[in-house]
């Protein structure tokens, strides 16, 4: 048998045109589909990565309470809730954070944006994100009422380091209030959900909407051991709730999203007079759930595409293989007449087809590792946009995985090995008699 | 007879509005003053049926006019407002019941609930204006002194709200000494920071004692050079049936 397969292997170029036609094929199926996989690989982690560290934690603890009737969006007691989320996990560096919607004016020009309050001693996270190019984080963390913003914010007003903005926003319980803010630092960041961003302190931005001093809008749980995140959130769970609150999973995908991306609290009115806090736990897989949909989705559209290629490749290997066994009929023949059984000639034809795909498949994976390490390192694009999505300063985020160049050769040679076997078997069926025969 | 009941109930207001004050902590006088003037202000009793018509003016922009059709119910705490011109806003509409407010959207077919606080037609120009005034329930007053307001003597009331519920915490009511109508008021956020004001230029008596103002100019304070001129013509006092004051009637409307 190995000698076949020695045989075979020597055949592969043996019509050099049809096996760089077939090869193509091959080449670009696999690039495709490499390059397809790594991307959304990539994206996935690149998003999740960024979320954490600007917009949620391994764990996002979000919610509501009710007091007096009204229901408000936010957390209450959050020092209670840190408390409890310590003594569970004392290694967990814990984070609560204060969101609002303001109108912001400057010089005649207005504009709706987000404030994040932060408390400068942890929000590491956030620091780490970014790049100062006016001011300094310093001078931002000695000004209670000091912001440091985005450079697409700045250049939209045209404001300067040192500036002061007016802030009008209605509180979470109706009442307009308005404050004024300075820039301490202009920023720019790779991060896409940062770029539109302006980071305050968190006392500030809390009283800017009229909440007590026990409210927040989210906490971030951040481990630095990532296993067991499901189990840890349970475990949370139950501590949260015997310490009296009413804690829960999200209820799904998009209860778990809005925990991260709900800003200005709003209230609603309900006839119940309980006070009560419930609480969201939601861990960063199901907050990005909906990247792993969108992800999911690309995969497919790529698979899809693959498909129509791969049933190009198909008919293509069936046709090629029928003619080259009707041109081989001499070498069957003189195979069968020295011994060789019919297996072995089935083998040997499908051996050809898998390692020509075997090559160009190869050549493939390695070319797209070649795109891969050019697009992540040395080419540069643009973040504006949601090309920013992609991008991790500047480079995509490409990540090949051995699972996804395992299943791309094992589908690839597989549907090699099984369209080549019909006209293998045919090939293979002939007798030595006939073979030379046709032959001749 | 009217003048004797009118009479009455005055006093009534006056006695109710100093009781509250004084449950609230509140200056007697200021809220004396504000009793009288929600006295003329309010328009128990009868039903009213006006059009408006607001126009915006925006720095650097055409200028906006809307016309809106009110129909009003003081004693019942209600008001329908049912958008007429321009074309896009058709058939939009408010329908307000005590604290409730909702907006009607045409398009979606859905009432969305607004809790009394809403800029008619993204103007300068808020719902609460259209309905009955409770200022003494929302707010503790004082009496902050004189002021000459246009060619008025004024007395200048000042509100704290007392629930951080309402649109503006800090108010200030310049009303009009000779004949406690307000002239003009300035509308503050909770720290204080002058957020819009509201001129009143002129009056309609609607009833003896009763009146509705017919112009009114509304400035952005935050907003260079945005204004809102109101002015309300066809004023009637006809029952409106009750059917008005219900969603169905604008879903109704607006088809």
């Amino acid at each position: 048998m190995p000698f076949y397969l020695i045989l075979a292997f020597k055949n592969i170029f043996r019509d050099r045109r049809r096996s760089f036609t077939l090869g193509i094929n091959y080449f670009f199926v696999s690039l495709l589909l490499f390059l397809v996989f790594s991307l959304t690989q990539g994206v996935k982690k690149n998003i999740s990565e960024n979320i954490v560290a600007s917009a949620a934690g391994h764990i996002t603890i979000s919610g509501e309470y009710i007091v007096k009737g009204r229901t408000y969006q936010g957390i209450r007691n959050y020092p209670r809730i840190d408390s409890v989320v310590h003594a569970a996990y004392p290694q967990a560096r814990i984070e609560s954070r204060y969101t609002v919607n303001s109108a912001v004016y400057y010089q005649g020009l207005s504009k709706r944006l987000s404030f994040v309050g932060i408390d400068s001693g942890s929000g590491k996270g956030l620091r780490d994100q970014i790049t100062i190019t006016a001011g300094s984080w310093n001078a931002f963390v000695n000004q209670p009422n000091a912001v440091v913003l985005p450079t697409s914010v700045a250049a939209y007003f045209g404001i300067k380091n040192a500036d002061e903005l007016l802030l009008a926003t209605r509180s979470r319980f109706g009442a307009f209030n308005t404050g004024t803010v300075q820039v301490r630092g202009i920023y720019k960041t790779g991060n896409y959900f940062l770029r539109e961003q302006i980071i305050s302190h968190f006392d500030f931005i809390r009283n800017l909407d009229l909440a007590d001093a026990r409210t927040a809008s989210t906490t971030y749980i951040f481990f630095k051991d990532l296993r067991a995140i499901p189990q840890k959130r349970d475990r949370l769970l139950l501590s949260l709730n015997n310490a009296g609150f009413i804690a829960e999973k999200p209820a799904g995908g998009s209860d778990a999203l809005s925990a991260v991306s709900s800003a200005s609290p709003r209230n609603k009115i309900q006839d119940e007079s309980v006070n009560q806090t419930r609480l969201t736990l939601s861990t960063i897989d199901e907050v990005t759930g909906i990247v792993t949909k969108v992800v999911t989705a690309i995969n497919g559209i790529g698979l899809f595409v693959a498909s129509v290629m791969l049933f190009i490749i198909a008919v293509s290997i069936f046709i090629n293989m029928r003619m080259t066994i009707t041109e081989r009929m001499h070498e069957i023949g003189t195979l069968r007449a020295i011994g060789a059984e019919r297996k072995d000639v089935v083998a040997m034809f499908i051996a050809e087809s898998v390692f020509l795909g075997l090559v160009f498949i190869a050549a493939g994976i390695v070319f797209g590792m070649v795109l891969i390490a050019v697009f992540s390192t040395i080419a540069t694009f643009p973040s504006e946009g949601t090309l920013g999505l992609f991008l991790n300063k500047g480079h995509f985020v490409l990540k090949p995985t051995v699972a996804a160049v395992g299943g791309i050769v094992a589908a690839l040679v597989g549907l090699t090995a099984l369209f080549s076997f019909f006209p293998a078997r045919y090939g293979g069926n002939i007798s030595a008699a006939q073979a030379l025969n046709k032959a001749n | 007879m009217n003048k004797k009941r009118h009479a009455v109930s005055l006093f009534i207001a006056l006695v109710l509005g100093a009781s509250s004050a004084f449950s609230q902590g509140t200056d007697s006088k200021a809220a004396g003053i504000i009793a009288l003037m929600e006295d003329k202000l309010n328009l128990e009793g009868s039903d009213v049926t006006s059009v408006f018509s607001l126009v915006q003016r925006k720095a650097g922009e055409a200028d906006r006019v809307i016309k809106i059709k009110i129909y009003r119910r003081d004693a019942a705490q209600k008001f329908t407002l049912l958008f007429q011109y321009p074309e896009s806003e058709k058939g939009k509409g408010y329908y307000r019941s005590g604290d409730n407010l909702y907006l009607y959207l045409p398009s979606t077919r859905e009432f969305v609930f607004r809790n009394r606080k809403d800029d008619v037609g993204a103007t300068d120009v808020r719902t609460d204006l259209f309905g009955k005034l409770d200022l003494l329930k929302q707010y503790s007053v004082t009496y902050d002194g004189v002021q000459k307001i246009a060619a008025y003597d004024c007395d200048v009331i000042g509100l704290k709200a007392t629930a951080l519920d309402v649109s503006y915490p800090v108010q200030k009511w310049y009303i009009r000494k000779s004949d406690n109508l307000p002239v003009k008021v300035e509308n503050f956020s909770a720290s204080k920071t002058l957020l819009r004001t509201s001129f009143y230029i002129d009056y309609k008596p609607v009833r003896p004692g009763k009146f509705l103002f017919t112009k009114l100019l509304a400035v952005n304070n935050l907003e260079k050079d945005q204004r809102t001129l109101l002015s309300n013509e066809d004023i009637k006092t006809a029952a409106i049936p009750d059917y008005t004051f219900s969603q169905a009637f604008l879903e109704e409307q607006s088809r």
